[in-house]
């Protein structure tokens, strides 16, 4: 193996790397309010509202529909208004956290769903105002299963940004795609697999050590 | 300290309503261990939710201290709720927080500062007996300890009135006496009104002065604890006084 290849397969490494948490924090900075408000306007919940829960949850649906490879093409002109370009690393960022946040605000929402309801309804007849209870105990009460949800997340995503390089955004996926189907080298296309896999088994790993040390129930 | 007039509560499902409370009238003075009894369905935790509206009356009137608190809004109830605590059956404590953080959670949800904070939870904590489990978490305590952590939460805002929702049902005998006699010390010491939801007529025996008796959302029987259960007069509360458990 030459020089030149371990480069390019540090480089696709370091891309995978960084379009997965960039984008996986944005989906996280998108969906996380999104699930709250999800969260919070379904029936019985502190901010009931059946319209607001329908719409909301009528583009999560929406937007969990579009295949990834299409969302990255039909969201060219608004990636190109937000970063000012429409290839690269930076313009895959775009789509995949808009393509992961409305799996994030669903994944939210089903941790938030585990809380039991009573610990909420102690908060309220404690005098706790919604944003307070937010804080102060759904985000807390739900932490471990937040942390899952975020593995859970950035592996998906290690996966959505191989399709990157439909977009000139590099990565491990597109190294492989490149030297594997088109070129057919198969040593190169199988580090890049394992490498993938590595990667996969790091973000879950470590994100089983953090939820298991934030536990405490 | 407390009245009800004519409270009614109905929910609505899907193609039916059930009607939980039907016109409820109850007065509860200053220093009562009110007690509440009915089986499961009665209507009682939906009655003892009106009081701090957790649950909202569908007609009738809810008054604290003069005070008739049924049309506030959720952000005007805030002040009023910190003022009425509540403890649960199945204790609700936040499994995130240690046994400090959790009676410290209303003080800090008023804003006091780090200070007054940690001075009023060391004496709530020294009030249950539960000093040495400051820094535990819940998973780590008994039945009886969580329901003590639970009561020094409820007590942490200084308030006048303490709700307890079945707050014994959880507990062995000898648990339920010494949480019983807790109670009773508060209400004597802190001169706290309380009012208490059980199906436990030894509860109810052990601590109350008055007792009302609830039967499908309707008050069928009120008065002096030892009055109603010396000559009681519905057959609900003949029944409650009287349980058998042979089955046939």
């Amino acid at each position: 193996m030459t020089e030149t290849t371990v480069w390019l397969l540090a480089k696709g490494t370091w891309e995978t790397l960084v379009m997965t948490f960039t984008s996986g924090l944005f989906s996280f900075v998108i969906g996380l309010p999104l699930g709250i408000v999800l969260f919070l306007t379904r029936e019985r919940q502190l901010l009931e509202n059946k319209s607001a829960n329908r719409i909301i949850a009528f583009f999560v649906n929406v937007f969990r529909s579009i295949p990834f490879i299409i969302l990255i093409v039909w969201m060219i002109p608004f990636t190109r208004a937000l970063v000012g370009t429409s290839i690269g690393m930076k313009a895959a960022i775009v789509p995949l956290s808009i393509g992961a946040a409305p799996f994030v605000a669903r994944l939210v929402e089903n941790c938030l769903l585990e809380i039991p309801y009573g610990i909420i309804e102690a908060a309220r007849s404690m005098g706790a105002s919604t944003m307070q209870i937010v804080r102060k105990v759904l985000i807390p009460e739900s932490l471990p299963a937040l942390i899952n949800s975020a593995s859970l997340t950035l592996i998906t995503l290690v996966g959505y940004s191989a399709m990157g390089g439909a977009v000139g955004a590099g990565g491990l996926g597109h190294i492989g795609y490149q030297y594997g189907y088109v070129g057919y080298d198969a040593l190169i296309m199988n580090i890049v697999l394992v490498l993938l896999v590595l990667i996969v088994f790091g973000i879950q790993f470590l994100g089983d050590r953090l939820s298991t040390a934030v536990n405490h129930r | 300290m407390i009245k009800l007039e004519q409270v009614n509560k109905i929910f609505y499902k899907k193609h039916k309503q059930i009607h939980a409370l039907k016109n409820v009238t109850l007065d509860i003075k200053k220093g009562d261990i009110y007690g509440i009894i009915g089986y499961s369905g009665s209507g009682k935790s939906t009655l003892v939710r009106t009081i701090n509206m957790l649950e909202r009356p569908t007609s009738g009137r809810v008054i604290i201290n003069h005070k008739s608190i049924e049309n506030l809004s959720e952000n005007e109830l805030m002040p009023i709720r910190r003022k009425i605590g509540m403890i649960f059956q199945h204790f609700n404590l936040l499994s995130s927080a240690t046994v400090f953080q959790n009676i410290a959670f209303p003080l800090q949800l008023a804003g006091l500062s780090e200070e007054t904070i940690k001075e009023k939870t060391d004496t709530l904590l020294d009030l249950i007996d539960l000093e040495e489990k400051s820094g535990d978490y819940p998973a780590a305590l008994s039945g009886g300890q969580k329901q003590r952590v639970a009561i020094a939460r409820a007590l942490a805002s200084d308030p006048e009135i303490l709700l307890c929702d079945e707050s014994t049902s959880a507990l062995d005998p000898q648990t339920t006496r010494s949480i019983l006699s807790l109670l009773k010390r508060i209400n004597t010491q802190l001169n706290i009104t309380i009012v208490l939801i059980t199906h436990q007529m030894e509860v109810i025996r052990a601590v109350s002065n008055r007792v009302a008796v609830i039967s499908d959302g309707i008050v069928v029987e009120e008065g002096n604890t030892s009055d109603v259960f010396s000559a009681p007069k519905s057959p609900v509360t003949k029944e409650l006084l009287n349980p058998s458990l042979i089955v046939d």
